[in-house]
């Protein structure tokens, strides 16, 4: 019903093409639209009725059926570890998002479209974001790293000569890159993000406190009190509930900040390492510009408590924090959609 | 001998005054002056094959460029290393001038300055760059005279003067007289060659890798070589070569200065060699006059100092070390180089 609803609303706006530019994250989408600016930002989580294939909801409305659906629906992350798993629900969720704008709607087939990739993904894994855009119809479809796009997004001036460090911590992937005129000089990128911390603190409570719990219940723990300070002044704590292992009944229990904390520090623990490694590889001229100018962080994982601290004990830098960590990425895709990606043209001129 | 330089006037060829030194280029054009004084420096992209930035801007990028830019300094002590970025950057230095077209180019007359002691193969190499842009009026000439004649030095007259040019590739040192070089001596050490040397040192005393324009700046703003030279301390970046991460390291004049002074021995000695080679009644001058000393490592703090208590000869830096060889090219573009005319005069 919603769709002829959608149908009938077609006929009246005009339609156009536009330059899109889109964040697809493990965790979440965000679509940016010009002249519009961010008309989605939601969890990438679609859910379907398994029988008619028909979308039942997507964004937040999906995530919250995580782990709660019945064998009736089927929800789907169509990414995983920062590249598509699932092509044709991405496909669907990208529509959907498109859709959501009033007054104007966007003929896709004219329309550019700036799609965000991890920056180590195979030839194979690109292709398949190129087949995205293709299955969409798009003209044109450029793809650039996230790492670029999340370093523009976050302020910093690529542009230049004067080389700039971005760490972003996404759900599926943390890059990590080095730039300076307008691309990438070196970067690493593995898949120790998000859901692989809400995966720790699964694994955690099950071992620990024999308490299966779902991986919606994990990323609030996580963003709750996800801390990754060294002396915790005042401790938050905060409740988890599932199912307990033994008894196999519901339970509810209490967890402490310095229990995430230890669990936390682990993966972290390689992050960091894989900054050191990126940092190795730096031309010696760039490594002078990073002790000027620090390190930015991005993304989701940015927003874990004392993420800078933890950083600047291990490694000895100043690490910033990007002012809007979440949107950075579809932030810079809005210049990049501008210049094309191309290193040359700097698209604030 | 006048029937030559009549020519060149009555044709309405413009001159072209090019200074390719190792470090910068500079350009001289006749009625404009100076045009170009900058790095020389160009920064491809790869792909393409297209420009994407020469001189200044270009040299910012040494050492900090992705993948898709190659960045290339197309001279290497003195001489020509990359013809084709050479010829590259000079038709980018002349295409920004306006209202001149590719036709006034070919009409020029063009005279590129090159050390003195460079081979017969060297100097065919900067010939054949002109060749390259359409210039069929081409002749070469020594850095050293056009640096004396820049510098406001007669040197069509019966005196015996000394200039020493330590520039970015090479340092040369020559006796002119008559306008024109009596003897000379070239060596493939000056200003980057200071530049490799500091950042050996910083590498070796301190564990850090540092960069090219790093170790530049170093020698720039810490190179001292007086006696008793104010010691300063300043704080560089670069990165560790143990673990990797970028670090700061402090650098005194002093350490600089102990890295300076061996390159500025062989340079002494390289002084004293040409002038024990020098004819007597022309040591008689320069003992007079005093050694002029050009180019961009003259720039050097103390160098007047160091140099004349080591040979006890006046030394004197000339008032313009950067731009005098291109400034001079304007004489000998109207002489063509001739040593019998005396461009000064007409």
């Amino acid at each position: 019903m919603a769709l002829s609803i959608r149908k009938q609303e077609k006929e009246e706006k005009r339609s156009v093409g536009k330059n899109i530019g889109i964040d697809l994250g493990t965790a979440n989408i965000l679509v940016y639209v010009e002249g519009e600016g961010i008309i989605t930002n939601e969890p990438s989580v679609i859910a379907f009725d398994y029988e008619t294939n028909e979308v039942i909801a997507s964004g937040s409305m999906a995530a919250n059926m995580i782990g709660k659906g019945h064998h009736g629906i089927k929800i789907i992350s169509p990414l995983n570890q920062g590249v598509i798993s699932d092509i044709e629900a991405t496909k669907k969720l990208i529509e959907i998002s498109l859709h959501k704008i009033e007054n104007i709607n966007i003929d896709i087939k004219e329309s550019t479209l700036l799609l965000c990739c991890p920056s180590e993904v195979t030839q194979l894994e690109r292709d398949s974001f190129m087949a995205l855009g293709n299955k969409l119809g798009v003209k044109e479809v450029f793809i650039e790293q996230e790492v670029k796009a999340g370093a523009i997004g976050s302020g910093l001036d690529i542009f230049s000569s004067n080389g700039s460090m971005l760490i972003d911590i996404g759900g599926g992937s943390t890059d990590i890159g080095v730039l300076s005129l307008g691309d990438i000089v070196v970067s690493e990128s593995n898949r120790i993000a998000g859901n692989y911390f809400d995966n720790e603190i699964m694994n955690y409570l099950q071992y620990k406190h024999g308490l299966l719990i779902g991986k919606k219940t994990a990323e609030r723990i996580k963003m709750e009190i996800g801390s990754l300070r060294k002396e915790i002044k005042d401790p938050r704590e905060t409740w988890a509930s599932g199912r307990d292992v033994v008894t196999g009944l519901p339970k509810k229990i209490t967890i402490t900040e310095s229990e995430i904390r230890d669990v936390l520090v682990k993966p972290f623990e390689s992050i960091s390492t894989m900054v050191l490694k990126v940092l190795q590889n730096t031309p010696p001229e760039l490594s002078s510009d990073i002790i000027v100018n620090g390190i930015y962080i991005s993304g989701g994982g940015a927003l874990i408590d004392g993420i800078d601290e933890f950083l600047h004990e291990r490694i000895g830098m100043d690490f910033h924090i990007s002012k809007r960590p979440l949107t950075a990425v579809v932030d810079g895709t809005k210049l990049l959609l501008k210049n094309r990606g191309s290193y040359f043209v700097k698209p604030t001129d | 001998m006048g029937k030559e330089m009549s020519a060149v006037i009555a044709n309405d060829r413009l001159g072209l005054g090019i200074d390719l030194g190792t470090a910068n280029l500079l350009v001289f054009l006749e009625k404009k002056g100076i045009i170009f004084d900058e790095p020389s420096v160009i920064a491809f992209d790869r792909e393409s094959g297209k420009i994407v930035a020469a001189g200044e801007d270009a040299h910012k990028m040494l050492g900090k460029v992705h993948s898709k830019i190659s960045v290339v300094k197309p001279l290497r002590n003195g001489v020509i290393s990359d013809m084709r970025a050479a010829k590259a950057l000079l038709s980018y230095v002349l295409g920004k001038v306006e209202n001149l077209t590719e036709k006034d180019i070919s009409k020029t007359t063009c005279v590129i300055c090159c050390p003195s002691e460079v081979t017969k193969i060297e100097r065919d190499v900067m010939t054949d760059l002109a060749t390259k842009m359409n210039i069929t009026d081409v002749f070469i000439e020594e850095e050293i005279k056009s640096g004396a004649l820049g510098a406001g030095v007669d040197i069509f007259k019966s005196k015996g003067v000394m200039v020493v040019d330590i520039g970015g590739g090479t340092t040369d040192v020559g006796v002119i007289s008559f306008g024109d070089i009596v003897l000379s001596r070239t060596i493939r050490k000056a200003g980057s060659f200071m530049d490799d040397e500091i950042s050996k040192f910083v590498k070796k005393t301190q564990s850090v890798e540092i960069g090219e324009l790093t170790s530049e700046k170093m020698k720039i703003e810490l190179g001292d070589l007086h006696a008793e030279a104010k010691n300063v301390v300043n704080r560089y970046a670069g990165r560790d070569m143990v673990k990797g991460i970028p670090k700061w390291v402090m650098l005194s004049t002093t350490e600089v200065q102990s890295v300076l002074i061996p390159v500025f021995e062989e340079i002494v000695k390289l002084i004293m060699g040409v002038l024990k080679d020098t004819p007597p009644e022309l040591s008689a001058d320069i003992y007079k006059n005093g050694i002029l000393l050009t180019g961009g490592c003259s720039m050097i703090r103390g160098i007047e100092e160091y140099v004349q208590k080591r040979i006890q000869v006046p030394v004197k830096v000339v008032h313009n070390p950067l731009t005098c060889v291109a400034e001079g090219t304007k004489y000998l573009l109207k002489n063509r180089g001739d040593y019998l005319v005396n461009p000064l005069q007409l």
